[in-house]
């Protein structure tokens, strides 16, 4: 009960700054039991027009048979002009701590990927970034939102 | 095996210390609120206090916007750091000995139970009733719907 109220009183608090929390989670990388290192994802609220949601969901509900669902939409990296401002003030504000933990960026102008395009694909071509690396997590002063992508995923009993 | 995607504009904080300032944010709001009222008037000039004598209603109006916001980040700081104790203490009971260091400790921060060991405070002291552990260990497992969806609000 007690942790459905906080996603509540987080989503409160950001709505007020303009801000959001997009996941229903914090994000963990270490296995202790009681860990205090995870971190929560703040960003900008956005909605996928025309709907009402902020998540896109390929709709498989099931384990067992079915067919593959697939979602794809398109993306508009417009912001509001004051979107960093917003995380400066709120940061600021409640003096939280900016912790970085991604290590890998996505890019799209360097052509360097094409030289690989002949080669036949093996299995571990198909694998891409996975997990939080534990040394690259790092505090940092700045302040520099940016676009992430997050990828979770976990084993429902 | 459930998985998730989110795409987002935005960067990564301690949760710990968004979980605070969210449940500080519930007594926080309506002073923030006032202060928020308080800088509109200070802008038109229409600020004006119920104190008797002129003096003092002249004083109210001529507190500098700084001023004010300084007050404003002290109310922020003592609640901030009133609720980090309260809300950690919740899941502990005190061990009760005169002699224990942890009887020298006025207010439980994360950071304290971070440095762990050296205090009676930290891990076994919490590992009691309705555990710290696992109230984290909800938030960071998607308690419910990971996946629902979180209504949108318009950003003012």
């Amino acid at each position: 009960m007690i942790s459905i109220l906080v996603f509540q009183l987080i989503e409160r608090l950001t709505a007020r700054f303009g801000l959001a929390h997009p996941l229903a989670r914090q994000i963990t990388y270490n296995e202790e039991w009681l860990d205090l290192d995870g971190v929560a994802l703040i960003s900008l609220p956005c909605r996928i027009s025309p709907q009402e949601h902020t998540t896109i969901s390929a709709g498989a509900e099931h384990d067992n048979g079915g067919r593959d669902q697939h979602t794809i939409v398109d993306v508009s990296l417009n912001v509001p002009p004051d979107a960093d401002a917003r995380f400066v003030r709120f940061i600021h504000l409640f003096d939280l701590e900016v912790v970085q933990v991604t290590h890998s960026v996505i890019e799209v102008t360097r052509p360097q990927w094409k030289k690989r395009e002949s080669v036949t694909r093996g299995s571990d071509q198909w694998r891409g970034v996975a997990g939080i690396e534990s040394d690259k997590v790092k505090v940092t002063k700045e302040i520099k939102p940016g676009w992430k992508l997050y990828t979770s995923c976990w084993y429902s009993s | 095996m459930t998985s998730i995607t989110t795409f987002a504009y935005g960067l990564t904080v301690r949760a710990t210390g968004l979980i605070t300032a969210a449940h500080a944010w519930t007594s926080l709001e309506p002073t923030f609120d006032f202060f928020d009222l308080l800088f509109l008037r200070k802008r038109k000039g229409t600020l004006q206090s119920r104190l008797s004598g002129p003096t003092r209603e002249a004083i109210i109006g001529k507190v500098p916007v700084e001023v004010w916001e300084e007050i404003r980040k002290w109310v922020l700081v003592i609640e901030m750091e009133d609720k980090e104790d309260s809300l950690i203490r919740q899941f502990s009971i005190p061990c009760g000995d005169e002699d224990c260091n942890c009887q020298g400790v006025t207010k439980v921060t994360w950071e304290l139970l971070k440095q762990g060991t050296s205090y009676c405070v930290s891990l076994e002291w919490l590992s009691h009733g309705v555990s710290l552990g696992e109230f984290l260990d909800r938030f960071s497992s998607g308690y419910g719907d990971a996946i629902e969806v979180s209504r949108c609000r318009s950003s003012s």
